[in-house]
């Protein structure tokens, strides 16, 4: 369990503007939370409306009802200001998008397992995949900010449907960190998934990467796990999950993990005959918001 | 200004400072909120359900939002009860509120398992039963049988000093002929009640959103047929009635106790608001204070039912 404490703030909204089709930036003033977040580190916030209600009883409104998790983007500690991205994709991040300047959100965290600093002479891969961009931004604002690897150890490998969805590639521009891109309808940048693009990169310059980080849909994650374990190659994944406490009590947002000494490639919930509830030695489920959102890239089975 | 209204209840022999607990289930071992909630605002805490060897639980997606609501199919996940004395007791002694520990399993002998490790525990105030979890196949479900849910209770009281809290399912046509025969077989209090059977969809997909296909709903969505059980139960049986349901707020605590509750669980709202349970134990304070109540206890069982000559007269 992590040291950082756990802030709960009505954090004010900064900006909260369209950066893509569906798609949303959001900057939030909440200062200790800000000071203590690190890359990979995630958020539990209520969309619903708090500012006009001074008794901080909103959270009393019905549906939606639970908190909803996004990971951190972006850091400015000096202003105490944190970002977010997010794209609508139900009732939660729906009302997040009509909420203005001014208004103010019940912000719980930094919260989670955040990722292995990227480290002098390690260089890396991110992949990353639509939103799942997010915290890789931050790693590489970080990575960037304190000095301790060069950014051009870093490489971005960056895929969405649509050219439209792969905001943020500027920003890793600004950090100095190279990015590619990939989109399914060839919009922009190489006209297929991602992690063609991980392959091409590893067959032609292998010594470009000696960790791997990915983040984004679980078919591109388990790709991504895929391709690592036929290099060789250490790294981390990010997940997300259907999360309602984000603290670890409620038990639901948990994934499958591999038993120490079994072949990781094999599902451990489908044990044949396994009925719910039922006991079997080689199921293991960890919470993602807790022993998570990050793992080790050979650790859960997706 | 009128006096701070005097919010003691008493469980059979077991005293709270509010009559707020935190739900089973929907707290951890207490230190995970404990990070950074003050636990001694609760009148009370009740553990994850401890099985005798760690469960893994059922198949993820383990929850889904539902309409003021959500369903879970955890199935009991938990580190086992050897585990939870060594690792959870030593922080939950030191935790100033009473501490419930609530027991399951799947036959009956680990119910007795569990509860025989417990007695000579020291620092728990209170056992509660999970007879009535819906999430676990096996025959998990005592309570939906009179006599079954008697024998696993008076099986209990048999092996342990400490007191008894029955948890019941509302899955039963008649949750106070359950509540009759636990009380019978020796319960101390009744809690009411667990979730309801659900079951929602992804109508894009057609499958369940649930890895276990159905699962048990809780959240506000559920209240009223808490607030239901809770009047039945109370009509039903002499001893205490814990009220669990869609609690959010300091007037549905009340709402609770009038129809016959002696305490309440906060459950879900907990995940909303890590300070649910204060925040009801402190807006449970204000109302009485504004309305003139001096002790929680004269609201309990308060109920006013019109009788049918002041009944107004329905015309079809």
């Amino acid at each position: 369990m992590s040291t950082i404490p756990i802030c709960q703030y009505d954090a004010e909204i900064l900006t909260n503007r369209e950066i893509g089709p569906s798609l949303y930036w959001i900057d939030l003033l909440a200062p200790e939370i800000t000071r203590h977040a690190l890359p990979g580190h995630f958020v539990h916030l209520i969309a619903s409306d708090v500012s006009e209600d001074s008794s901080r009883q909103t959270w009393l409104r019905h549906t939606p009802l639970l908190r909803r998790p996004f990971s951190i983007a972006e850091r400015d500690p000096e202003r105490g200001v944190f970002g977010l991205i997010y794209r609508i994709v139900g009732g939660g991040t729906e009302i997040l998008a009509t909420r203005r300047r001014g208004e103010r959100v019940d912000v719980l965290g930094p919260l989670g397992r955040t990722f292995d600093p990227v480290r002098a002479g390690r260089p890396v891969i991110m992949v990353a995949g639509g939103v799942g961009v997010a915290p890789f931004l931050s790693l590489a604002q970080e990575t960037a900010r304190d000095g301790r690897a060069r950014p051009e150890d870093m490489t971005v490998l960056f895929g969405a449907a649509t050219a439209g969805l792969l905001s943020g590639e500027e920003k890793f521009r600004e950090y100095g960190v190279d990015v590619r891109l990939a989109t399914d309808d060839g919009t922009t940048g190489h006209h297929g998934l991602v992690t063609d693009l991980l392959e091409r990169e590893l067959a032609s310059s292998p010594r470009r990467c000696a960790y791997l980080y990915a983040c984004g849909p679980t078919p591109m994650m388990r790709r991504c796990q895929e391709i690592a374990r036929e290099a060789g190659i250490d790294g981390q994944v990010s997940l997300e999950g259907i999360m309602p406490c984000g603290v670890g009590v409620c038990m639901a947002c948990v994934v499958a993990c591999a038993a120490p000494g079994t072949d990781p490639g094999t599902d451990p919930g489908a044990a044949p005959g396994a009925a719910p509830g039922e006991r079997s030695s080689s199921r293991r489920y960890e919470r993602v918001c807790d022993a998570g959102p990050v793992f080790d890239m050979q650790e859960v089975v997706l | 200004m009128t006096a701070q209204p005097d919010l003691t209840v008493n469980i059979g022999a077991l005293k709270l400072r509010n009559p707020v607990l935190a739900a089973s289930g929907t707290f951890g071992y207490g230190s995970e909120y404990g990070r950074f909630v003050d636990l001694a605002d609760f009148g009370g805490i009740v553990t994850k359900t401890l099985t005798p060897e760690p469960w893994p639980g059922n198949p993820p997606p383990r929850a889904a939002e539902t309409a003021a609501g959500m369903l879970n199919s955890i199935g009991l996940q938990n580190v086992g009860v050897e585990a939870f004395i060594r690792d959870k007791m030593p922080y939950l002694r030191t935790v100033d509120t009473a501490l419930i520990v609530n027991v399951g399993g799947g036959p009956v002998e680990e119910f007795v398992h569990v509860t025989e490790r417990l007695s000579d525990c020291e620092g728990i105030d209170a056992l509660e039963i999970n007879m009535s979890c819906p999430n676990v196949s096996g025959g998990m479900d005592f309570s939906t049988d009179p006599r079954r849910a008697a024998e696993l209770v008076s099986t209990l009281r048999n092996i342990t000093g400490l007191p008894l809290i029955a948890k019941l399912t509302p899955n039963v046509t008649d949750i106070g002929e359950i509540a009759r025969s636990v009380e019978e077989a020796g319960a101390d209090a009744i809690s009411a009640i667990n979730t309801l059977r659900g079951m929602a969809v992804d109508i894009r997909t057609r499958r369940p959103m649930l890895g276990a296909v159905t699962g048990g709903l809780s959240g506000p969505a559920i209240k009223p047929v808490a607030v239901a059980a809770v009047y039945r139960i109370a009509s039903q049986v002499s001893v205490p009635v814990i009220g669990i349901g869609g609690i959010m707020s300091g007037e549905d605590a009340v709402e609770f106790l009038v129809a016959g509750a002696t305490a309440v669980q906060v459950g879900t709202a907990t995940f909303v608001e890590p300070r649910a349970g204060p925040s009801v134990a402190r807006t449970l304070a204000e109302w009485c204070a504004a309305s003139g109540v001096h002790t929680v206890r004269s609201l309990i069982g308060s109920i006013q039912i019109p009788s049918p000559e002041d009944a107004p007269c329905h015309r079809s």
